[in-house]
């Protein structure tokens, strides 16, 4: 089964508002411009890093939602509300590992990007074999983090959807 | 006079005139003269100046004693040193009667010649002085006019009795002078003063009368003065003359006869005095020797016109301190003192005290409020100015005479404590020293989450800079976009600025400055510090702190210090505990001793019994890496903030430590 958002994924490379404004408009019948724009949740303790990464994200042309932490997220999360998630691994309460853990039964398609201030070696090869889709130290270099987001919404593509 | 005839040194008799009425073959064989040629001579004839023998011999007459070494004129016009005792003999009725002269040849002749004749005896049975009134003539001249002057009419002014007396100058006194008046041993010590720090308090108006008078006088007849009691003397008799030698027209002598109360005062007086000497001069403790009756004597004044609150009315007179200064005199001082100053000559630590606290501000001042308060210590610590120039630090202590002592000497000692404070500042150094190593100790352990702390602004900052240069490279520029972006990244460069700063402040070398502070102020730095440590380590740590806390005076970052070491030491104590059971309770009260107290609770392992004796002591540690300074160095700062740390085991499990800080009004730092 192929739905309308994994056919969009396949050009998902063409970044403008404008191109994709047209291509909604080329296809507006079926394509509707919430669900054509892919929508990244963002959680992080951190407000400056957080709202940084909403503004670095909104350049890319990205929807997303930002949460001050894991359970928030959660309280928010439905299955395939979100197209990707970018998690901090350093949280006070819930750990960026422990909603991977929780997300591993509750949507377990949905790909994880973590971003991390230390770079934990252990952390790191627990989440990247818990099925993360990178593992990044901050300071995040933009066009590292784009094309791992493009890599994460590619493999989100191919999950399958049980609707 | 027969067995004269037989001794060997040489025995003249005169009558009361001084003419020669004896001489034994001894005078002939000393003196060269035939006993014919020297009978019927006078005592001037044997001496090479006229006025100069006529002056001795009318002083010999009147203080009834005379000896000392004298030039002795020959038959053949040579002069020799010869040492010569005269006394005058009396009758049965105590009239005098004659005079008998013992001489012998000096061995050291011819004796030098005196500019001033040697008018006052040695040893002679009457206390005996020797004044120059000279700068004393214009204020006696004043008196003497205006008044007309009657003896018996004459009220003293209190000031005006001590400028007269402070202007009449000592020459000379006698041997019986010294014993009778309890004066130095030392006549260079008595010579040159001014009579007025040396002459008893109660017969000062006397000797003030009696001078009046005699300088009133044309002639050199004797004034007399009588004083029932002056301390142990009673029927105390003063009687001046003015020099017969015109030479000397302001030499004024007094000689004073007096009867002691009991009869081995004398030599209790003695025996003590010379106790007392040896003491000072042999004690290996500086020691100065102060007369502060003139301040007393103001001071007496003050309250007698109903002053009580000295240091109120010195800051209205600020002059009082000055003049307090100068008529403070010191009298004697030991060689210790004069070692401490670098001195070389004791003349140039007599006169006024004035130097004694020049080397600190309001040193003099709080000299003179205890002086006034009648205390019997005085005790501070000061700098003081040497003679060659030093700055040193020394521990005054100060004995001001109490009523029933000799009121004319305050004992001044100077300890030096230059060595001492040299060493406690070396051990501030160490101190600090290691303080300083605990601070980079717990910083070590602290390091990934500092790292942490810093990548969080950094990244926010370059994050912001790549999406403000993506807005601002677009064919069509956002501005605004790019202007709040840019806002942001001014606010994250802030922040990590701040946060270096802390880490700076933690880990400089600094000495600790006092200022007033807030405490829970201080605790929450500490949290915010350890906020990423404690929660990548998982612990959850629980402050409560009371509000309104008195302000303590301390320093901000040796605070934070011993704050942030015992968290750190109860986040590491926890890490082998249950990730759920990690936590600290950090509380801050104000206890029943009214001081800020702060205790802080972990729920790990607690403190083994057996370690509970040694956790503040330095170099023990459990931790492998740990340099076991830290507990240790938590103590010496509390205890620096007069305060007290202790540690214990918590009844439900865990460490607990509690340490307190006086408050900033009952700290005494």
């Amino acid at each position: 089964m192929i739905t309308r958002t994994r056919l969009w994924y396949g050009f998902v490379k063409i970044r403008t508002q404008q191109i994709l404004k047209r291509c909604d408009y080329v296809r507006g019948v079926k394509v509707s411009n919430l669900a054509l724009v892919p929508k990244i949740a963002v959680v992080d303790d951190d407000a400056s890093l957080r709202d940084a990464l909403v503004e670095l994200l909104e350049v890319f042309d990205f929807k997303c939602q930002a949460f001050e932490g894991a359970e928030l997220f959660l309280a928010a999360h439905t299955k395939n509300r979100f197209d990707c998630l970018i998690t901090d691994l350093n949280m006070k309460g819930c750990s960026g590992l422990q909603l991977q853990q929780k997300l591993a039964t509750l949507d377990p398609r949905l790909p994880v990007i973590f971003i991390s201030a230390q770079s934990d070696s252990e952390a790191r090869s627990k989440a990247l074999r818990s099925g993360a889709v990178a593992f990044l130290s901050k300071p995040i270099n933009d066009d590292v983090l784009y094309r791992h987001i493009i890599a994460a919404l590619s493999r989100g593509m191919s999950r399958p959807v049980d609707d | 006079m027969e067995l004269a005839d037989y001794a060997t040194d040489s025995v003249i008799r005169y009558d009361l005139d001084g003419t020669i009425r004896y001489c034994n073959p001894a005078s002939e064989t000393q003196f060269g003269w035939k006993a014919a040629k020297l009978l019927g001579r006078h005592f001037h004839d044997l001496m090479p100046d006229r006025a100069e023998a006529s002056s001795l011999w009318k002083n010999l007459l009147r203080i009834g004693r005379w000896d000392g070494l004298l030039q002795r004129r020959l038959q053949s016009e040579v002069e020799i040193g010869a040492y010569v005792r005269l006394t005058v003999r009396h009758d049965s009725r105590g009239r005098p009667l004659d005079v008998v002269e013992y001489a012998a040849l000096s061995m050291n002749s011819p004796v030098p010649s005196l500019p001033v004749p040697p008018l006052i005896a040695e040893r002679g049975g009457a206390a005996c002085w020797q004044f120059n009134i000279k700068r004393a003539r214009p204020l006696l001249d004043a008196d003497a006019a205006a008044t007309g002057y009657d003896a018996n009419e004459q009220e003293w002014h209190p000031d005006r009795l001590d400028t007269l007396l402070a202007a009449v100058q000592i020459v000379d006194v006698n041997d019986e002078a010294i014993r009778l008046f309890g004066l130095p041993a030392d006549r260079d010590k008595i010579v040159d003063r001014r009579v007025a720090s040396l002459w008893p308090e109660q017969s000062r108006a006397a000797l003030g009368d009696l001078l009046t008078a005699i300088a009133a006088k044309t002639d050199t007849e004797p004034e007399t003065r009588e004083i029932p009691v002056v301390d142990r003397l009673q029927h105390v008799v003063l009687t001046g003359w003015r020099a017969a030698d015109p030479r000397c027209p302001d030499i004024v002598f007094v000689r004073v006869n007096a009867i002691l109360n009991a009869p081995n005062a004398v030599i209790e007086l003695e025996a003590s005095q010379n106790r007392y000497r040896n003491l000072i001069s042999f004690l290996p403790v500086p020691v100065w020797q102060i007369d502060a009756r003139a301040a007393g004597r103001i001071f007496d004044r003050l309250k007698a016109s109903g002053i009580t609150d000295l240091a109120a009315y010195s800051e209205e007179h600020p002059e009082l301190v000055d003049l307090t200064c100068d008529i403070v005199q010191v009298f004697d001082v030991n060689d210790e003192a004069m070692q401490l100053f670098g001195g070389r000559q004791r003349s140039d630590f007599i006169g006024p005290a004035r130097y004694l606290f020049d080397g600190t501000p309001g040193a003099a001042r709080r000299v003179m409020l205890a002086h006034f308060s009648g205390v019997r210590n005085h005790v501070e610590e000061l700098k003081v100015k040497t003679f060659d120039g030093r700055l040193i630090d020394v521990l005054l202590l100060m004995t001001f005479p109490v009523p029933g002592e000799r009121r004319d000497t305050t004992i001044v000692m100077m300890m030096d404590n230059s060595a001492r404070l040299e060493a406690e500042a070396k051990l501030r150094i160490v101190e600090g020293d290691f303080s300083h190593a605990a601070r980079l100790s717990t910083l070590g352990e602290m390091t990934t989450s500092i790292a942490h702390e810093i990548k969080q602004p950094l990244s926010a900052i370059l994050m912001n800079a790549q999406t403000s240069l993506r807005y601002l490279r677009k064919a069509d520029p956002n501005l605004e976009k790019a202007d709040q972006l840019t806002s942001r990244i001014v606010e994250s460069a802030q922040r990590a600025n701040d946060i270096i700063g802390r880490i700076q402040d933690m880990a400089g070398k600094r000495d600790p400055i006092y200022t007033l502070l807030d405490f829970n102020d201080v605790v929450h730095q500490c949290l915010v510090f350890l906020r990423h440590e404690s929660e990548e380590k998982l612990v959850v740590i629980k402050a409560r702190l009371q509000p309104d806390l008195p302000p303590i005076h301390g320093d901000r970052i040796q605070l934070q210090q011993v704050i942030v070491n015992l968290i750190v030491n109860s986040i590491q104590a926890m890490n082998t505990a249950p990730q759920t059971q990690r936590e600290i309770y950090l509380e801050t009260s104000v206890d029943e001793d009214d001081h800020v107290a702060c205790s802080i609770r972990d729920t790990g392992t607690g403190i083994p019994a057996d370690h509970m004796d040694q956790i503040f002591d330095g170099f023990f540690t459990t931790k492998e890496d740990g340099l076991g300074i830290g507990l240790a160095i938590c103590q010496s700062i509390v205890r620096a903030h007069g305060g007290e740390i202790t540690a214990a085991n918590h009844p439900e499990g865990g460490a607990v430590f509690r340490f307190w800080i006086p408050t900033g009004s009952t700290a005494e730092l």
